[in-house]
Formats: C-alpha cells, structure tokens, sequence
C-alpha cells in the first residue's frame, strides 16, 4: 500500500459514503431525478410530479435524503449535494446495474454459443501478433 | 495503490450471479484518478469453464502455473473473457491472489484485441 498525503486522507474520509439506497424506492427516484438535473433545486411537490412519488411520501422522502447528506436544501428546494455528484451518480449506476442483474438471476448465466451475427474483422490474426510484437 | 497491472484478484461476481469470480488487473497507476479520491482498476474477467469458453474466438487460455510468477498460481487454468470488462472500486476487490508473467499478459492483450478487431 502505497503511502497518501494527510491532506488527502482527510479529503478521501470526508467524502467516500455509504449508500443507504435500495433500489426501486422512492429515495432512488427522487435521488436519481436529481441526479439529472444538478444544475436546478426542486420544490417538493415537483419532484413528485416528475418522478410519479406519491406527494403524500414526497416530504418524507426528501427529509430522509437530506438527513442522508445526499442532497442539499436551500429555501425548501432540493438539490444533489455538489460535493457528492460524482459518487452519486456512480454509485447509481451500480445500483442500477445490481437491480438489473438481480432481477432474474438465472439470466445472468452465461452460454457459449457466438451468435451468427459477426462483424468484419479490423485485423487478422498475424496482424494482431504484429501489434503484440 | 494497492493493486497492480497483472495482479490476479478477486471480486463479486458482476453478473450478478451470487458467487466470486477471478479477474486480472489491467490499469496501473496512470490511470486518471476521479474527484472522490478512491482508487478504481479495470479489470478483466476470468473463468475456469475452460471447455466452455476455450473455444470462443475471442478467448486465451491461462495456464495455472505457467503464465503466473513462480510461487503463485491460479486455482485452475483459466479463460480470459474479454467480454467481461468492469471499473471496480478499491474496496471491492481482495488479492492479489497471484500475478500473471509477461507472457501471461500478452494472452489477456490478446484476446481483448480479438474483441476489438477480429
């Protein structure tokens, strides 16, 4: 393990986080329909348009991903915590990539079949030893 | 950084069957690091369905203890799958378990080149 500068310790602790999202909530929806659109704050009752959350839910909602830190909020209108776009969004995808795999596991298996739909090659083989030489 | 190029690891399986795979580092310290801070590689996926996946077009056979610096080994000889290209986080990764010899490497080079070109 590679020595780090304190300074950057201290900057890596304060912005790695846990992601208390579960896939197919209300938090994922309103997180990701923020997610989207960074550079505005949405009122409560608009992020429940947007999103098709309940609006009996939507306050809640939002006070549990500000108590989060996720988001931030500022004259009542939510917003993706800037210091944390990037992991957000990257931690999003992984959520999305983890309910799309999970949702039917026996599809995931793989086979190794080749489709009979093949592409012209770019290079033959003694070019590719070429490139490796 | 605590993983490098060549180094065999072990990650959950990202196709979201429940189990862990093997898979090779191929990002070194040169890769752009991101405004989080935390480290991420690229790695490739390995199998040991040999008689499966062997035979694909695009696919390199590992052997065990051939193409893994003395002393290490894989647990079996392996397919790399150049299909099976994932961004992993620091933290999800465990090993290295072993590393690949430069003739190791120049298989995994090579059957990503098959993807890409053949």
């Amino acid at each position: 393990m590679e020595p780090v500068r304190v300074e950057d310790l201290k900057k890596r602790e304060g912005t790695e986080i846990d992601f208390p999202i579960n896939p197919g909530t209300n938090e994922e929806a309103a997180l990701r329909f923020l997610a989207s659109e960074p550079e505005f704050g949405w009122p409560p009752v608009k992020i429940a348009e947007r999103t098709d959350i309940n609006s009996n839910s939507i306050t809640k909602t939002m006070q549990r991903l500000y108590e989060k830190d996720l988001v931030d909020r500022i004259s009542g209108r939510y917003f993706i915590n800037p210091d944390l776009e990037e992991e957000i969004n990257g931690l999003l995808g992984d959520l999305h990539n983890a309910a799309q795999s999970q949702a039917h596991p026996e599809e995931n298996r793989q086979t190794s079949a080749q489709s009979d739909d093949i592409s012209d090659p770019f290079a033959s083989e003694n070019e590719i030893d070429d490139l490796l030489d | 950084m605590k993983y490098d190029r060549g180094d065999i690891v072990s990650l959950d399986d990202p196709y979201g069957n429940d189990k862990t795979r093997s898979a090779v580092v191929i990002s070194d310290g040169r890769r752009p690091k991101h405004e989080d801070g935390t480290i991420r590689y690229n790695v490739v996926m390995l199998t040991s369905q040999v008689d499966e996946f062997g035979e694909h077009d695009w696919t390199q056979t590992l052997d065990a203890t051939g193409d893994t610096v003395s002393g290490d080994s894989l647990l079996s000889d392996s397919v790399v799958e150049p299909w099976g290209t994932y961004v992993v986080r620091e933290k999800n990764l465990t090993g290295p378990h072993a590393q690949l010899t430069d003739n190791g490497m120049k298989k995994v080079a090579r059957s990503l080149a098959n993807l890409v070109l053949r």
